[in-house]
């Protein structure tokens, strides 16, 4: 059975931000909310990497072992949704998860913080499928259309691979080897080699 | 369950990285190349940015949370009343004469202050319960209007509750007489009428007390910090722990209060009405109690 | 215990307005087919055997009967695609653009959120004009009958010469052809476009090197390089979709990359290999690395025999670049020299790419030439893999500047003279004499108007100008002003102006810093909703369909255009040959522009290719079978016929002409004797020099008199074109690429010292040029100007740069919501050595300072991208200045969502010799705590 993940190539990210916006503008996230963001360590000195995280659709994922209302759920090919009419806001996946993934818009009452809403995978929600509802609450369901997430699909450098853990799997060791022998790693040439 | 836990934390890296460490493994050449540093890596060093220090409390977070607060909570909910439910049919509420003498002894600001407080914290011990076992009402709209609720009540039991302490304040401070209250269960369990040694309140009520007023503060405290997310993500697990413990500790402390006042002391609900005690249950009660 | 929590989602689908719920089985096959397609979309970049389509059969819809309309990003010159899913007439979604050749589905953060164009709150609806400063609406008639009559106005009073046209390079090929071809029937030469101020020095120095001034490879090209060597360019942040075939050569080929850069970019983190360099000082470095490779005897000799000219001249100025010479003046240790050298010399072909680093300098033009004959030192032009690989900036900025809104130049190129014009008076079906009669005078037509860079003294008067009129009207069409430096000067200007006229679909900072009435705001639409041909830096035509209608009450370009040319009363001579836009405008500006091979892509060419992406091969960018078989990737220039395939590598001459072959062009005569050594050298190539097929077997000159008293150029039958092809020959000859160029002040590229340098000790041996009168009308000081004293007060060094969530002066990236979110604020990046000397601590307020005496008042970032000498700012924002905002100055409700204070009212004085490019990169400043 397929199983959905995400890979981020950290030799590849350059923080361009595109998977951000992809996913912003492709579901009409509100701003302040971020399903996807990119993460960069080390910035301005030799060694810089920029990671791109959003919700990993964890295997035994941790947000769904706190959920007091079980609103969070997994489906069978892994992707882990969540039922915003059931979601009671009250952040205990974001204690849990170990990503950041889930956010939390602004709520009406007393600040009070609003159905959780997170990285979907593009999948949707437990709406009916296409559903103006399911629209409005979870954005667009590309995987019922048969299409690849917005952010992996338009990842400038292809980056950030997502699809069936096997596959994409493959496709990083295929990059893994290719990269060879460390030649192009930072600094090497210039820490390493003779004159 | 150790297992599970365990599982829960490695699958940071087993999840997404784990696949360059699969890959590495079956290619033993290509390891080396790759270079500064594997995606594993990274990952950890992101999750140690992004959400503070997974390791100290989060896992701790999870698996209470996941796991053991929900049996908790059921089982002060189930057990105390089912000790009280045996208690009653066994040894049964205790009687006073209500037609005696009258002992003037709460003031009406003390009512009005206590009705509030019942209120509102019954409404939160209702309201945490609701939220807690969220799942059996299927969430939503329900459980939503709870946390509200719990917040609005919360921010309501804080005044009563602070009037309390200071009304109540050297009442409520332990005398070693409440030692022996605790050691004869405050005479509870025997169908006897014999004095037992407490003064205006019992040791019992002075255990509640504390707990409500002090501990009420602290759930209060780590309940808004919880709402408002205002701490960093490690300290408000840390929170939603002792919130979650001290609840615990709270709600047994509340049924037993509820029982005692409603159940175990026939008509010991009309002094919280009247403020008037019977003098009989006051010389029984709170044998030590100088209300002259 | 988590996964029993495990649920079936809902697995309900419509299908043909009918509900219908999968079986969990049906539904498993489902997702196992989509995850293989998945997965072979992220990996095509990779490994091109994979470029199956990612959708898989047994699609639903979630918008039935939508549309999918190919259109290109209006950002950036990368030129990737996007497709756009178009429902009832609007534009509901992006979908992936993964056919495309070079973005294969790519975005960066701002092509992600292309659709905000359109979508945007911040679109300006209705035109509007400043009444007792207050915007209010008006009608379009109102509009154009006022402007109009005010332009006819002073050019009874004035002249022409009194309106001055800032065009664009984010607007279609027609449309920047129209824009010269507006200024020419117009009268006047004062007209230009952000090239200015982006690529001219480098457009003036590798024209003049060896024919064209343009990218020499493509990006989908560098796949091949074997090294790069990156100096002033940070394509990271400004061509991210370009980086996957710069991570390709680095990961596939193992290819080193040298990045040259004052600050440590993101691009640097990808890099192998960093080098800090002092700002403005790259031409003492590439000599150096010249003369290093010449020293140790790597340069590519029979190259340099056969195909360079002025190569002894060269070498003799070189050798006074030693390292240590180097060290001196870069600040880059001397064995850094000759190692970047040795990487270079032992990983070939390398390629070199620069931006705006290697040309915002008052030496810019001497820098490019330095880059360039580098590469001929190395061998490394005319090969794929390697060349000169210059990054344009804005989406249509090679496309504008091919189309010249230059005021040096009619269209491709063909300059000014009285040759010029009559060439574009038969392609435009005019009468010469009618033409010499628009101008104050006839020598008016020959001689260069005001630029981009400098407009503004045109109108302040208080320097020097030479002009047959003051400046006092001006159009600033798709044009954001605050990438001007010197900021304050250019709104002191603005402010003086009697009528100006702003077009542009989200209002610029022009129309918030000016105070006066008489400004006019016309709602343009975005190049989504109008279509044209874009060229993207790989020289690559691209046709951008139209998405959508004009939405509010814009209009698009060709509209405003027309209404406009119209109302000044010479639209029938204007349109004569236009009856279908815009694709009789494609027809016509190729039927002229033949120097650069405009002529072969025609409008059903160009959208074959749209169509047919898919057929593409990403490596080589040549279309493998199918409709477009043989041709490469969007034609590029020169495409010489309308069967010619595109040249997809300039001056390479393993390909015959016909299949996209060229050698050097001829185009500065046949010999020369140098000044320097009195040598005298044949400019043709040498013997065995030639394209397969070649007539000739060595070098030849350029073709002329096929038909008698024309030449390749001028010839408009194409009759020279199709003949040279025939004869495998080029049309514009065989001849070297030069060492020397005689018609610039330095003939070699030798380093001088910035107008404003950190090192004043270093001017008596690297003084600038002596101040020159009447460059492009403006009086331009160097020596004057350049003071050893200016460091002791402004002791930093000020450089500035591009952030990938914003584009250009930021009106359209700062009014999307999303890009505003991730980069809200203006700030300035300071070392935390310079920040603990000085007393500043993360997130203070600092106050940046110019020689000028301008000042901005911005947020300090702490960071060790920058050396404790040198401090960097985006150049993206405006709309606030020293604390106070103009907020209120825009129309209502259209100011941008992120503000700050524009970092060019800091950039300092300063303009290269040859082209009037401003110095940005190397000012000094003072820095203070706020």
């Amino acid at each position: 059975m397929a199983r959905m993940k995400f890979l981020c190539d950290v030799e590849r990210c350059i923080d361009c931000g595109g998977c951000v916006v992809a996913c912003k503008e492709g579901h009409h996230v509100p701003v302040g909310v971020n399903r996807r963001r990119v993460i960069t360590l080390k910035e301005g000195e030799p060694g810089e990497k920029s990671i791109s995280v959003s919700c990993m659709h964890c295997a035994d994922a941790p947000c769904i072992a706190v959920c007091p209302v079980d609103a969070i759920y997994q489906r069978a090919d892994g992707i882990v949704l969540v039922s915003k009419k059931t979601c009671i806001g009250c952040g205990y996946c974001f204690m849990a998860c170990p990503f950041g993934a889930p956010q939390f818009p602004s709520g009406n009452v007393f600040g009070r913080r609003g159905a959780m809403d997170k990285c979907t995978f593009c999948a949707g929600g437990p709406e009916e499928t296409f559903s103006k509802e399911e629209k409005n609450l979870y954005g667009q369901n590309r995987i019922a259309e048969g299409k690849p997430p917005l952010c992996a699909g338009m990842c400038a450098t292809k980056a950030l691979l997502a699809g069936d853990a096997d596959v994409v799997a493959d496709v990083y060791r295929e990059r893994v080897f290719q990269r060879g022998s460390g030649v192009n790693a930072w600094g090497w040439n210039k820490a390493y080699k003779k004159k | 369950m150790q297992r599970g836990i365990l599982s829960v934390f490695l699958l940071t890296i087993i999840l997404v990285a784990g696949l360059g460490v699969e890959a590495s493994a079956q290619e033993g050449l290509a390891i080396s190349g790759l270079s500064a540093g594997s995606s594993a890596d990274y990952y950890q060093m992101m999750i140690d940015l992004v959400s503070g220090h997974w390791q100290k409390y989060g896992q701790l977070f999870t698996t209470l949370q996941g796991q053991w607060f929900g049996k908790l909570f059921l089982a002060v909910i189930i057990a105390i009343p089912a000790i009280f439910l045996l208690h009653y049919l066994i040894i049964g509420a205790k009687h006073f004469g209500h037609d005696g003498e009258q002992i003037y002894f709460f003031t009406l600001l003390n009512r009005i202050v206590h009705v509030f407080a019942a209120i509102s914290f019954t409404l939160l011990v209702v309201t945490g319960l609701l939220t807690i076992f969220g799942s059996v009402f299927g969430g939503g709209t329900f459980i939503r209007t709870a946390r509200t609720v719990h917040l609005v009540s919360a921010m309501v039991f804080v005044f009563p509750c602070f009037l309390m302490f200071i009304m109540w304040f050297k009442d409520m401070l332990p005398r070693m007489y409440d030692i022996s209250w605790m050691f004869m269960l405050g005479g509870y369990l025997s169908k006897e009428k014999k004095p037992v040694p407490a003064g205006k309140f019992n040791g019992g009520q002075k255990g509640y007390f504390w707990f409500a007023t002090l501990g009420g503060a602290v759930m209060a405290y780590t309940g808004f910090i919880i709402w408002g997310f205002g701490a960093d993500l490690d300290t408000i697990r840390l929170y939603t722990i002792i919130h979650n413990f001290l609840g615990a500790a709270i709600v047994a402390f509340y049924l037993t209060h509820v029982y005692m006042s409603v159940f175990a002391i026939a008509g010991s609900l009309e002094s919280m009405k009247t403020g008037y005690k019977s003098k009989d249950e006051v010389d029984i009660l709170h044998s030590r109690y100088d209300y002259n | 215990m988590a996964r029993s929590k495990i649920r079936k989602s809902s697995g309900a689908s419509v299908v043909s307005g009918q509900r219908v719920t999968l079986n969990p089985k049906l539904a498993r096959r489902s997702f196992l087919k989509l995850s293989a397609a998945t997965a072979a979309l992220t990996g095509a970049a990779m490994t091109t055997k994979l470029t199956g389509k990612a959708v898989a059969a047994e699609k639903k819809e979630a918008y039935i009967g939508s549309k999918k309309v190919r259109t290109i990003c209006t950002y950036c010159s990368v030129g990737c695609g996007i497709e756009a899913e178009v429902h009832n007439g609007v534009w509901v979604r992006q979908e992936i653009a993964q056919d495309h050749p070079v973005s294969l589905g790519g975005h960066c953060c701002k092509g992600a959120g292309a659709i905000d164009m359109v979508v945007s709150e911040k679109r300006l609806k209705t035109p509007m004009k400043r009444v007792n400063g207050k915007w209010t609406s008006i009608s379009w008639d109102t509009a154009i009958d006022e402007i109009g009559a005010k332009l006819l106005d002073l050019r009874e009073k004035d002249g022409p010469d009194s309106l001055h046209f800032n065009g664009s390079a984010k607007v279609s090929n027609e449309m920047a052809y129209l824009h010269r071809k507006f200024a020419a029937f117009w009268g006047t030469n004062n007209v230009d476009h952000q090239a200015r101020i982006c690529h001219s020095t480098t457009v003036a120095g590798v024209a003049n090197t060896w024919g064209y001034g343009a990218m020499t490879n493509s990006l989908n090209d560098i796949r091949h390089a074997k090294s790069l060597f990156f100096i002033g360019s940070n394509a990271a942040e400004a061509h991210p979709v370009g980086m996957q075939h710069i991570l390709h050569a680095k990961e596939v080929n193992n290819a080193p990359i040298i990045v040259v850069d004052p600050r440590f970019t993101k691009l640097a983190a990808k890099g192998t290999d960093y080098v800090r360099i002092r700002p403005g000082t790259d031409v003492s470095f590439v000599m150096g690395l010249i003369n290093a490779i010449i020293t140790n005897g790597w340069e590519d000799k029979e190259f340099i025999r056969t195909r360079v000219a002025g190569y002894e001249e060269m070498v003799k100025v070189a050798s006074h670049y030693t390292p240590e010479a180097v060290e001196d003046v870069t600040g880059i240790p001397a064995a850094e020299v000759t190692r970047v050298a040795h990487i270079m010399a032992n990983n070939r072909p390398s390629t070199v790419i620069w931006c705006m680093g290697g040309t915002q300098h008052s030496i810019g033009s001497s820098m490019t030439r330095a880059f360039c004959i580098l590469q001929l030192v190395l061998g490394n032009m005319g090969k794929s893999g390697g060349g000169t690989n210059i990054f344009r900036g804005h989406d249509n900025v090679q496309g504008a500047t091919d189309m010249c809104i230059l005021s040096h130049s009619l269209p491709a190129y063909y300059g000014l003279s009285d040759g010029a014009w009559k060439h574009w008076c038969r392609v435009w079906d005019v009468d010469y004499d009618w033409m010499v009669g628009r101008f104050p005078a006839k020598e008016w037509m020959n001689k260069k108007g005001f630029t981009l860079a400098r407009w503004y003294e045109g109108v302040l008067g208080e320097v020097e100008i030479e002009s047959p009129s003051p400046i006092k009207a001006m159009i600033q069409w798709g044009c954001g002003s605050n990438s001007n430096s010197q900021y304050n000067r250019v709104v002191k200007a603005l402010n003086m102006l009697e009528l100006l006229v702003i077009v542009d679909p989200f209002p610029t900072i022009a129309s918030a810093v000016t105070k006066t009435d008489n400004v006019y705001i016309l709602p343009c639409s975005s190049q989504y909703e109008t279509s044209g041909s874009v060229t993207s830096t790989s020289r690559q035509i691209q046709w951008r369909y139209k998405v959508v209608d004009p939405v509010y009450d814009s209009k698009d370009d060709y509209q405003i255009m027309e209404l406009l040319v119209k109302k000044l009363g010479f639209a029938d001579k204007f349109y004569k040959k236009i009856k279908q836009v815009p694709e009789d405008i494609t027809l016509e500006l190729g039927s002229g522009s033949l120097t650069i091979g405009y002529n072969g892509q025609t409008p059903e060419r160009i959208k074959k290719h749209m169509d047919n992406w898919h057929t593409f091969d990403i490596d080589d960018l040549q279309a493998k079978g199918g409709p477009c078989d043989g041709e490469y990737f969007g034609m590029p220039w020169p495409c010489w016929t309308t069967e010619h395939p595109g040249t997809p590598i300039l001056y390479d001459v393993s390909k015959s002409v016909a299949d996209g072959g060229l050698p050097f062009r001829n185009r500065f005569g046949l010999e020369k004797t140098y000044d320097a050594s009195g040598r005298t050298e044949n400019q043709l190539a040498a013997e065995g020099v030639y394209n397969p097929g070649s007539e000739v077997k060595g070098g030849y000159p350029e073709f002329k008199d096929v038909v008698p008293g024309t030449n390749w150029k001028t010839d408009l039958t194409q009759k020279t074109l199709k003949e040279a092809i025939a004869r495998g020959m080029a049309p514009f000859g065989n001849a070297r690429a030069r060492c020397v160029v005689w018609n610039f002040p330095d003939q070699v590229p030798i380093h001088r010292e910035p107008l404003h340098t950190p090192r004043p000790d270093l001017i008596p041996k690297y003084p600038t040029y002596e101040d020159k009168p009447n460059h492009y009308r403006v009086h331009t000081r160097y020596k004057s100007e350049q003071s050893p004293d200016l460091a002791k007060e402004y002791p930093y060094v000020i450089t500035t740069g591009r952030v990938v969530e914003h584009m250009g002066g930021g009106a359209e990236t700062r009014s999307n919501k999303y890009l505003a979110e991730l980069q809200p604020e203006m700030y300035v990046e300071i070392n935390p050595r310079l920040a603990n000397n000085i007393g500043i601590r993360k997130g203070d307020m600092v106050i940046i300072e110019s020689p000028e005496g301008a000042k901005i008042k911005v947020k300090a970032k702490i960071t060790k991208r920058v050396d404790d000498k040198t401090i960097f700012l985006p150049f993206h924002f405006a709309g606030t200045l020293m604390g106070e905002s103009y907020e209120k100055d825009y129309p209502d409700g259209s100011a941008p969502y992120a503000l700050g204070d524009p970092a060019n009212t800091v950039t300092n004085y300063g303009y290269d010799i040859v082209t009037q490019m401003q110095a940005t990169k190397d000012g000094l400043c003072k820095v203070t705590r706020a």
